[in-house]
């Protein structure tokens, strides 16, 4: 069976290539952008093919071989554009003549940054341009998928992704290195993560099954927040990250969901907050200015004046600000997502532990520039021999 | 801006992520700057920019450009060398992005047109503006973490999400010359200023390549410093994995740890590592000051015709000895394509 990963080069693509291309049964094959991503995956060995899946006579001579797509590109830009760039994608991929099933990533953040009681999985309600885009991206799939080659759908909205090269372990490492944040409710509520290797997992369980449909993706059973940092703090051997309190914890939640209950509040709150920000000579570098315009870019769907506005007016002007909350994470405050998981059997083993360790001692510490170690292997195991003069 | 400021009509070679990004929003805020236009073979790219900066004249092709005082060179590496011949012959002064050249023949050569024309010529290498770097010059300057033992320097992450398509130069080892040039020379160049190297002489390199495009470089130089002390210095750039980002200078007292990221702290560090004082980045964005910095200079050299900016030539030195010994020693090279 012939598998083609798009969007191979990213941080769940690589994974998710290896553990296919490690299955018998599946020759998989990884799709790039460009050269410069797909390097790490040649210098590993992988069968990686360059081009863009957005035009259409290029996605066929990329993907037209291939029984199943998987599709875990994710556009990095800003809204407007990322929203072109991604329904691109999935107009290219639909007009491919050939695959007769396509996995397509979406995100846990269909549900809203903050998931509340608000938010049903027939009905998701997200309260963020991103969530909005990604949900939106879902339904626009599926309209095209009705005239496409493709026999089934498979939509997965992916949780929060930990494991080595993740963000979710970055940012508990990165807390550990500055003490002060604190874990809400001392983690114990679902967590909606799932790490990287239980992603290839069950991905791996869907190219091999049948049928469609919409599924959640976490860990399975679901971690809670406590279980996903105590994983990763003690992956490097660090302390547990503490918690914070339940009273303050709910306060936090409160603000959260608050705004996540009503978008035009969120519009109105941001716009009164502009206004008590004022004079106009701070109200640039107001983050409620950035949202604001962010939230009018979004719903004006220009991608190119979007660029204007946020290049001339807004990119230099930028300023951090303290968030008066003690998290500023809504992620971190979410309830269980609704709706089904993908039905899969988890992969983690101790070696995923050692495997994150190695990746923080590698961008950590300084002593692992020391260049010339004996016999050093590359990320993918492959050799590297020295030059000599 | 005031009656006696310098106005300098400026010229912008190169539409791409360079002028866009980081360039043309912080040239609004450099006193003295006129931007007459903008030339790139991808006019549909120039004229997006020039309808967004209000830069009045797009063209395709040098020839048709008018006459301005100096040029923002803003072209991959790799289709440098004409144009550069040009702005030689037009007369303009310029402002040339990392890297600057391919190797030390290119960089004299640029540097004897220039003189032969008494043009100032500038380079792109914006972290020397950098707070963090400042403040570890002067750190080092002053001596107080005692004599240098050890320089680690280290940049890179695996290249992932990069947000760019099939023609984007940094995936061409024609065009950009792969992570060395295009992070290294960055890096090189700041832990040569902060530590005032002056000489440097190459022990070992190995690269790793993926086609002929280069994605990682580990090399290893012993270096010349102002009091004539050699140290080694341990260099590590690379699009394979995340590394270490910044620099580390290892002291008889101490060390001293210089973020690649202009927004970070610097840390003055025990011998084990253990961090006791921290000087603060600059805030968000922090490279924007860093940029107006670079520019106030190179239009403050150009108004005095004073061609004493210094273009980087022994780090252009030390990336070419570095491909060069990874190349003359060809096995240990792999190429996988």
């Amino acid at each position: 069976m012939r598998v083609a990963v798009v969007g191979a080069g990213g941080h769940i693509g690589r994974t998710l290539l290896a553990r296919l291309s490690s299955e018998p049964l599946v020759a998989a094959r990884g799709i790039c952008r460009n050269e410069l991503t797909a390097a790490p995956l040649r210098v590993a060995g992988f069968d990686v093919r360059c081009g863009a899946v957005s035009v259409p006579s290029e996605a066929q001579k990329l993907l037209g071989d291939c029984e199943v797509v998987v599709n875990c590109a994710s556009a990095t830009a800003l809204p407007g554009t990322a929203r072109h760039e991604e329904r691109g994608i999935v107009d290219g991929l639909v007009a491919v003549r050939g695959p007769r099933r396509l996995i397509h990533f979406s995100s846990v953040a269909v549900y809203g940054t903050c998931i509340g009681d608000g938010t049903r999985f027939e009905h998701p309600r997200p309260d963020y341009p991103f969530g909005r885009d990604k949900l939106n991206l879902e339904r626009y799939l599926r309209r095209k998928a009705r005239s496409s080659s493709f026999a089934e759908v498979v939509v997965l909205r992916m949780g929060h992704v930990y494991g080595a090269e993740q963000w979710v372990s970055r940012f508990v490492f990165d807390q550990v290195e500055r003490p002060g944040w604190r874990l809400p409710f001392d983690g114990r509520g679902a967590s909606n993560a799932i790490h990287v290797k239980n992603v290839a997992a069950a991905v791996r369980t869907l190219v091999l099954g049948t049928g469609g449909g919409t599924f959640n993706l976490f860990d399975s059973p679901q971690s809670t927040w406590r279980q996903v940092f105590d994983w990763n703090t003690s992956a490097i051997g660090a302390a547990p990250v503490p918690g914070l309190d339940d009273a303050e914890s709910e306060r936090v939640r409160a603000h959260f969901s608050r705004i996540a209950r009503a978008p035009a509040l969120q519009l109105a709150r941001e716009v009164a907050a502009w206004g008590k920000s004022l004079p106009l000579s701070l109200a640039a570098s107001s983050q409620q200015v950035r949202n604001c315009v962010l939230s009018l870019m979004s719903t004006l769907q220009s991608p190119r004046l979007e660029a204007r506005v946020y290049k001339r007016y807004i990119g230099g002007h930028l300023a951090a600000r303290p968030a008066p909350l003690a998290v500023e994470q809504p992620w971190a405050l979410s309830r269980e997502a609704p709706g089904p998981c993908v039905d899969y059997s988890p992969e983690l083993t101790a070696e995923d532990a050692r495997a994150v360790a190695r990746w923080h001692d590698g961008y950590s510490s300084p002593d692992a520039l020391a260049p010339f170690p004996a016999q050093r292997r590359d990320v993918a195991g492959a050799a590297m021999r020295p030059a000599s003069q | 801006m005031g009656a006696s400021a310098p106005q300098i009509r400026l010229g912008l070679i190169g539409a791409g992520s360079v002028a866009a990004n980081y360039h043309l929003p912080v040239l609004q805020s450099v006193s003295g700057v006129r931007l007459q236009w903008i030339a790139d073979p991808v006019t549909s790219k120039a004229r997006e920019l020039a309808k967004v900066y209000g830069i009045p004249q797009v063209e395709a092709s040098l020839a048709d450009c008018g006459e301005v005082d100096a040029v923002l060179v803003g072209t991959p590496l790799g289709v440098r060398k004409p144009i550069i011949e040009t702005i030689a012959e037009r007369g303009w002064h310029a402002m040339v992005e990392k890297p600057f050249a391919a190797n030390t023949a290119d960089h004299e050569w640029m540097l004897e047109l220039a003189r032969k024309r008494s043009l100032v010529l500038g380079v792109g290498l914006v972290r020397r503006h950098y707070e963090t770097t400042r403040r570890a010059r002067k750190i080092m300057a002053a001596e107080l973490l005692g004599p240098v033992h050890e320089i680690l320097a280290g940049e890179g992450m695996r290249a992932r999400k990069s947000g760019r398509g099939g023609d984007w130069y940094q995936g061409s080892a024609d065009a950009s010359g792969g992570v060395l040039f295009e992070t290294g020379s960055h890096l090189i160049d700041m832990a040569f200023l902060i530590c005032g190297v002056e000489a440097f002489e190459l022990e070992h390199c190995e690269q790793q390549l993926s086609g002929a495009l280069e994605v990682e470089t580990r090399a290893l130089a012993w270096v010349t410093l102002k009091k004539g002390e050699r140290v080694p210095m341990r260099i590590a750039v690379s699009r394979l994995a995340d590394v270490y980002n910044g620099i580390v200078i290892r002291c008889q007292n101490g060390e001293l740890r210089v973020p690649a990221d202009p927004e970070r702290s610097v840390d003055l560090c025990a011998r084990g590592g253990e961090v006791v004082g921290s000087l603060p980045g600059a805030p968000k964005p922090g490279m924007t000051p860093a940029l107006v910095a670079e520019w106030n200079e190179f239009v403050a050299h150009v108004a005095r015709r004073d061609a004493s900016l210094d273009t980087g030539l022994l780090t252009t030195s030390f990336i070419e000895k570095c491909y060069r010994m990874a190349r003359d020693s060809k096995p240990a090279r792999r190429g996988l394509s």
